[in-house]
């Protein structure tokens, strides 16, 4: 190969583009209140909306509301959560979490039952192939198929 | 208990400043916790032998704890159900001992379909001012859930990666 980018050959690495647009499986979870109430005292977190049922009525929820960032744990809760990046031929050990979107069309609360339906949006490389980018995107929806949350994970790569 | 601080949204102007967030120090039981709470148990995250045969110096913070805190200091402020959109981008490793400084700035106030937002320049630095996350959120000045049919996209409010 020649020496474009330092003598350094990436194309063995580089993910096959052929993965845009895939499907992954999809699945869903439950959302539990001791997990909620489990995951606010992990970040810290102390308003008793998050905590105690009457406060979170009384803040006109329904039920406990799980704070902005816990889809993206219930996502993760599969038998293997990166299984399909494992199978696109990434090195799990060679991955950094760039990037993460949370768009947000209704609130979720303790109780509901969450569906996650994921697909490979994006792959692409820069830096002459030493660095992939891999996006994630996954519609989070209710048993009725209402839209509740949509997120989004650029996945890095490292090939160096 | 933390009463949801006063801020009247519709009187903030671009260039204004959220009431900040400052954690406590991330130790290594902030990370237990957040391994078990968030169901990551990645062993560079609670284990410190691991996180040196990985190439660390010591265990590091997940980047989804972090982005928790900032969340915190945005439902702080405002409440969730106004929370329209929140994107960070994971800028340096936060290391334990790290106090975190969570910043949320006014860049924008906008409509979109009719409802008038803000749009927030969000940042999250430890003590030293190093730079750990930074992102943007979308927040409706009213504390409503979004109308239904609503369609934002994600991949619309997120630049292209920069250049790592």
């Amino acid at each position: 190969m020649p020496a474009f980018n330092g003598g350094v050959n990436y194309l063995d690495a580089m993910i096959d583009h052929s993965h845009i647009g895939r499907m992954l499986p999809s699945h869903s979870a439950r959302v539990e209140k001791g997990r909620l109430r489990f995951f606010a005292t992990a970040i810290g977190e102390t308003d008793p909306v998050y905590f105690d049922e009457a406060a979170a009525q009384a803040a006109g929820y329904p039920a406990l509301p799980a704070p902005p960032t816990f889809a993206f744990c219930l996502d993760m809760e599969q038998s293997r959560p990166l299984g399909w990046l494992e199978d696109m031929g990434v090195d799990l050990g060679r991955i950094l979490h760039g990037e993460q979107s949370f768009t947000y069309h209704a609130m979720i609360h303790a109780g509901d039952v969450l569906n996650f339906s994921s697909r490979v949006a994006d792959v692409y490389e820069n830096k002459g192939g030493a660095l992939d980018f891999v996006i994630k995107e996954t519609r989070v929806t209710t048993g009725d198929a209402a839209l509740v949350a949509e997120l989004r994970s650029v996945i890095i790569v490292r090939n160096d | 208990m933390v009463a949801q601080e006063s801020v009247d949204l519709a009187a903030l102007r671009v260039g204004d400043e959220l009431p900040r967030l400052v954690t406590e120090a991330v130790s290594c039981q902030t990370l237990a916790l957040y391994a078990d709470a968030s169901g990551n148990h990645d062993p560079r995250y609670i284990d410190s032998s691991q996180a040196r045969k990985a190439g660390l110096h010591d265990v590091i913070t997940p980047g989804m704890l972090v982005a928790a805190y900032l969340g915190r200091a945005l439902t702080a402020v405002v409440p969730q159900l106004a929370l329209r959109s929140l994107t960070v981008r994971f800028a340096g490793v936060t290391q334990v001992g790290d106090t975190l400084d969570c910043c949320a700035t006014v860049i924008e106030r906008l409509e979109d379909q009719g409802e008038p937002l803000l749009r927030l320049k969000l940042r999250v630095t430890n003590a030293w001012g190093d730079l750990k996350l930074d992102g943007e959120a979308l927040v409706a000045l009213a504390a409503t859930a979004p109308a239904a049919g609503r369609r934002r996209s994600t991949q619309a409010q997120t630049k292209k990666m920069p250049q790592v």
